[in-house]
C-alpha cells in the first residue's frame, strides 16, 4: 500500500519540501530552526518518507561534528561550562546549532522528497497543467541525476571491487579508493550524457508536439489546501522576518 | 516505409576511416532485411544512419543521402517519423521518466500524443505480446538483461512504428523469448512494416530474414537471399558467420551448397531422414549418451574422481536470497562446482541467474544458507577478498571499464595482487594476444566498438588467471569471430584446470565450451546434469555438432564441433 506522500499530488510534495527549505533559510534563531528540523522529521515519518530522515542524518552528522568543533569548541565569545569539563563558546554553539539544523532541514526535506518522487506522475501532472514539456523534463532529469550518478558509481565500484580494489576497512583505505572512482565516474558520466541523448531521441522525448496525459494525478481539495497553507506560512515567515 | 541511401559515407569523430564507405541501397517495406558482417563492418552504423541518428547524435561526418520515403531522416526524431530503433544495449534506452514497466511502455505513444484510450490498449497489448504482464509494476531498472530487452521491444511496439531498426535484438533473450520476438518481427513485416535487423546470429535470422546484406569494411559485399548466401563459400570469405550447421559442414569438408539446418545436415551425412525436432529426449537417444543418476548429477568417472580429491571451487548450501523486502529470487539452492568443471547456468530471463553469480562473488550476501567460494565462506567477506583468485564478467561489462587504456585495464587485478612488473607485462600481453586485442592495447576502452569493449572486460578478468571464472552472458552481442574466440579462451582455461561458471542462452557456446549444466526456474535449481541433458531440451536450440554426434553415436567427450568435423571428414 502506498504512503500518504506517494498518494499526494506531486506538486504538493514539492511545495511542502520547498516550504520547509524556505523556512529553514528564513527563520533566524537556533531554537526556531531546531524546532523546524523536528517538524521536518515528523512530516517525513508520518507521510511515509522516513528513509529521507535516515539519509539526511548520514549526510549532516559529519557536518554537525565539524561545526561543533570549529564553532563550539574553538569559537570566540563568552564561554559556558561543558558537561564533561572545560568550556564551550556560547555564541559558537548557538551558531553551530542554527546552521546544523538548517542544513539538516534542507537535507532531510530534499532527500524525503526524492524518496517519494515519481517522475512519471510528476510529468503527467506537468503536462496536465500545460507546463512546457522541456522545462518539466529538465526538472525531472535534474532530480533523477543524483540517482543515475549513484547507480553509475555503484556499477564502477562493483567492477573495481571484483578486480581487487579495496573500498572497505580503514579510513585511509577508503580515502585511497576515492580518486580511483572519481575520474572513471566523470568519464562514465560523459558517456552517460550520450546515452541519455540516445534515450531521448529514440523514445520520443524530443518531440515538440502535444503530449497525452494518461493518468493525471488526482489534485484533491486536501492537496490544494496544503499547498495554499504552506505558501501562506512561508509568506508570513518572510513578512515577519522583514518587519522584525 | 522505404529506405534508400545514395553514396552514403559516415565517419565517427577523430577517425580517419569511414565506418560506412559508399553504400547505395534500397530497403523495401513488408520484408525483414538482415544486416550482418564481421566486427567493424559498419552494420550498426548503417542502422543508426537509417534512424537519422548518425551523425546527428554520434557526431562525425556524413556524405551522400539517407532517405526515408523520399524525406531526409536526419532532421527529426525517429519515433515521430514512425521509426523504432533498438540499440545493442537496451538498458541505455530506458527513458528515466517512468517508475514502472507499464509507465515505461507508455512513454513513446504518450510523447506522440496518441489518444489516451489507444495508449492504454497499446500498452496492454504490448505487455501481453512480450510477456511482461507479471512485471507491470516493477521498476524498469530492476529488470534482468533479457527482461529489459523485452521491455524496450514492447515500448517500441506500443508506439506502432512503420519501420523497425533493431541492433542485436536477441542478444540477451532466452530461447523462448527469442522465438517469440522472431514471430513478432515476421508478423510486423507481414503487416507491411519495414524491418531491418543487424545481427550476428545466423540461425535466428535464417528463420525470419527475407533478404541478407553482408558488409565488410563499411561496404556491402553480398546482397541476396539468406538461404543462398549462407550455404555458399562467399560468406566465409567476408569473416561473417553462417549457421551452426553450415559451419560444421564447412569444417567437415562438405562443399557448397551446404546444409543450413541440423535436419539438412543430418540428411546430407546419412542420406536418411533426420530425427524430427522435438523427438525423444537425450536419456532415451542411445547408449552413448551421458548417463544421469536419479538426482540428475553427472556420473562421469573423471568428474567424480576430481570431486573426491579436491574441495569445491564454489559451493552453495540451502541458499535463499531476496533483494530487500522484494520477492525471493533464490530459494533453497544447493550445489557444488569442482575445480576444472565448466558449468553453464541456464533459465528463463529473470530466473535468478545473475543474482546467483553475484552471491558467488560476494557482491550480495544470502538471506540464509551458505556460499563458499574457493574454500572461504562469503559471509563477512567482500568481492575484493576473492580477487584475483576469482574473476567476474558482468552482464554489461562495457559499462564497467574504468582504466585509461586497454593495457592498464588488464593490468589492474594482477597489480593489486602484488605481481611483479615483468610478470604483469607477460600476462597482459598473453591475454591481449589471446583475445585479439594487441593492436588496441594503448587505446581507451571507451573508444572501441561494443563487441571489442566486451572482449576487453573479459581480458581484464582473465589477465590474473583466476581459478574461478564467473561469466554473465559472455557471448552476448558478439560477432561470429569474437564468439569463437571466447569459446576457445574458456576451453583453454578449463584445460588448465580452472573452473568456469557461465550464464548463457547461447547453445553453441554452451556445447562447445561447457560440460555441465544447471537450470534455474523461479529461484530453484530444477536440473543439474551433463550439458547435453540441458541443451537437448525444448528450451534451447540443439547445436548442429550435438545433433550429428547423437546421430553418429559419439560419446560426450568427442561431440564438439572440431571433433565431430574430424569424425565426418574421416568418414
Amino acid at each position: 500500500m502506498s504512503s500518504l506522500a506517494q498518494r499526494a499530488h506531486p506538486f504538493t510534495n514539492g511545495a511542502v519540501a520547498m516550504a520547509l527549505i524556505a523556512l529553514a533559510l528564513v527563520l533566524p534563531s537556533a531554537s526556531q530552526t531546531a524546532v523546524l528540523y523536528l517538524c521536518t522529521i515528523l512530516i517525513a515519518w508520518s507521510t511515509g518518507a522516513g528513509s529521507g530522515v535516515r539519509r539526511g542524518l548520514v549526510a549532516v552528522v559529519p557536518i554537525w561534528v565539524l561545526l561543533f568543533l570549529l564553532q563550539g569548541v574553538l569559537g570566540d565569545g563568552p564561554r559556558i561550562a561543558a558537561p564533561w569539563g572545560g568550556t564551550l563558546s556560547e555564541p559558537g554553539l548557538q551558531w553551530a546549532l542554527s546552521q546544523g539544523s538548517r542544513l539538516a532541514v534542507i537535507a532531510t526535506a530534499s532527500l524525503a522528497f526524492a524518496r517519494v518522487f515519481d517522475p512519471h506522475r510528476f510529468l503527467q501532472a506537468a503536462i496536465a497543467r500545460r507546463w512546457p514539456f522541456g522545462f518539466a523534463f529538465l526538472l525531472v532529469a535534474t532530480l533523477d541525476a543524483a540517482h543515475r550518478l549513484g547507480e553509475q558509481a555503484r556499477r564502477l565500484r562493483e567492477a573495481q571491487r571484483t578486480r581487487g580494489v579495496r573500498v572497505t576497512g580503514s579510513v585511509a583505505a577508503r580515502m585511497r579508493a576515492v580518486p580511483a572512482l572519481v575520474f572513471p565516474l566523470l568519464l562514465a558520466s560523459l558517456t552517460e550524457a550520450d546515452d541519455r541523448a540516445l534515450a531521448l531521441e529514440t523514445r520520443g522525448l524530443m518531440i515538440t508536439g502535444p503530449r497525452t496525459v494518461i493518468d493525471p494525478p488526482r489534485d484533491t481539495a486536501m492537496d490544494r489546501t496544503v499547498r495554499w497553507l504552506v505558501l501562506l506560512v512561508v509568506a508570513a515567515a518572510i513578512a515577519w522576518r522583514i518587519r522584525g | 516505409m522505404r529506405f534508400a541511401t545514395r553514396g552514403l559515407r559516415v565517419r565517427y569523430p577523430a577517425q580517419e576511416q569511414w565506418a560506412i564507405d559508399g553504400v547505395d541501397i534500397d530497403i523495401a517495406p513488408g520484408e525483414v532485411t538482415w544486416l550482418t558482417g564481421a566486427l567493424g563492418s559498419g552494420t550498426s552504423t548503417l542502422l543508426l544512419a537509417f534512424a537519422g541518428l548518425s551523425p546527428r547524435l554520434t557526431g562525425g561526418d556524413r556524405e551522400g543521402t539517407v532517405l526515408c520515403d523520399d524525406a531526409d531522416v536526419s532532421l527529426t526524431t525517429p519515433l515521430s517519423q514512425g521509426i523504432a530503433y533498438l540499440g545493442p544495449s537496451p538498458s541505455l534506452q530506458i527513458s528515466g521518466i517512468a517508475k514502472t514497466v507499464r509507465d515505461e511502455i507508455a512513454v513513446g505513444p504518450m510523447n506522440l500524443g496518441r489518444p489516451r484510450e489507444q495508449i492504454v490498449l497499446a500498452v496492454a497489448s504490448a505487455m501481453q505480446q512480450l510477456r511482461l504482464d507479471h512485471l507491470a509494476a516493477r521498476a524498469p531498472d530492476s529488470l534482468s538483461g533479457g527482461e529489459t530487452q523485452r521491455l524496450l521491444l514492447a515500448s517500441l511496439l506500443a508506439a506502432s512504428p512503420r519501420a523497425w531498426l533493431l541492433d542485436e535484438p536477441f542478444s540477451a533473450l532466452d530461447h523462448a523469448s527469442a522465438r517469440h520476438v522472431q514471430q513478432l518481427l515476421r508478423a510486423r513485416a507481414a503487416a507491411g512494416a519495414t524491418v531491418v535487423v543487424a545481427c550476428d546470429d545466423a540461425d535466428a535470422m535464417l528463420e525470419v530474414a527475407d533478404r541478407m546484406i553482408v558488409m565488410q569494411h563499411g561496404r556491402i559485399v553480398l546482397d541476396g537471399d539468406p538461404t543462398d548466401l549462407l550455404a555458399g563459400d562467399a560468406i566465409l570469405a567476408t569473416g561473417s558467420g553462417t549457421t551452426d550447421a553450415a559451419t560444421l559442414a564447412h569444417d567437415a569438408g562438405i562443399p557448397a551448397v551446404r546444409p543450413l539446418t541440423r535436419r539438412q545436415l543430418l540428411q546430407t551425412i546419412s542420406g536418411a531422414p533426420a530425427r524430427a525436432a522435438g523427438a525423444p529426449r537425450l536419456a532415451s537417444v542411445g547408449d552413448t549418451a551421458v548417463a544421469a543418476d536419479a538426482t540428475g548429477l553427472a556420473t562421469d568417472a573423471s568428474l567424480g574422481a576430481r570431486r573426491v580429491l579436491r574441495q569445491p571451487s564454489l559451493q552453495m548450501s540451502n541458499v535463499r536470497f531476496a533483494y530487500g523486502d522484494g520477492p525471493r529470487v533464490l530459494d533453497d539452492v544447493s550445489f557444488e562446482i569442482h575445480p576444472g568443471e565448466a558449468v553453464g547456468l541456464f533459465g528463463a530471463n529473470g530466473a535468478g541467474k545473475s543474482t546467483l553469480l553475484r552471491l558467488a562473488m560476494a557482491l550480495e550476501q544470502p538471506t540464509s544458507g551458505t556460499v563458499t567460494t574457493l574454500g572461504a565462506r562469503t559471509a563477512g567477506r567482500h568481492p575484493e577478498d576473492f580477487s584475483p583468485r576469482a574473476g567476474f564478467l558482468f552482464q554489461q561489462p562495457e559499462r564497467q571499464l574504468f582504466a585509461a587504456s586497454v593495457r592498464t585495464e588488464c593490468a589492474l587485478a594482477p597489480r593489486l595482487a602484488g605481481w611483479s612488473a615483468s610478470r604483469i607485462e607477460a600476462a597482459v600481453a598473453a591475454v591481449l594476444a589471446e583475445l585479439g586485442l594487441t593492436e588496441t592495447a594503448e587505446e581507451h576502452p571507451y573508444d572501441l566498438p561494443l563487441p571489442r569493449r566486451r572482449l576487453v572486460a573479459l581480458a581484464a578478468i582473465l589477465a590474473a588467471d583466476p581459478e574461478l571464472v564467473l561469466l554473465d552472458e559472455p557471448t552476448a552481442a558478439l560477432d561470429f569471430a569474437s564468439r569463437e574466440l571466447v569459446i576457445r579462451v574458456v576451453r583453454e582455461r578449463v584445460r588448465r584446470g580452472r573452473t568456469v561458471l557461465a550464464i548463457t542462452h547461447d547453445a553453441t557456446f554452451a556445447h562447445e565450451a561447457l560440460r555441465r549444466g544447471m537450470v534455474l526456474e523461479h529461484g530453484h535449481v530444477v536440473h543439474d546434469g551433463p550439458i547435453r541433458s540441458v541443451i537437448d531440451d525444448e528450451r534451447m536450440v540443439r547445436p548442429a555438432a550435438l545433433a550429428v554426434a547423437l546421430a553418429l553415436g559419439l560419446s560426450p567427450g568427442s561431440d564438439r564441433r572440431d571433433e565431430v568435423a574430424r569424425t565426418l571428414r574421416s568418414r
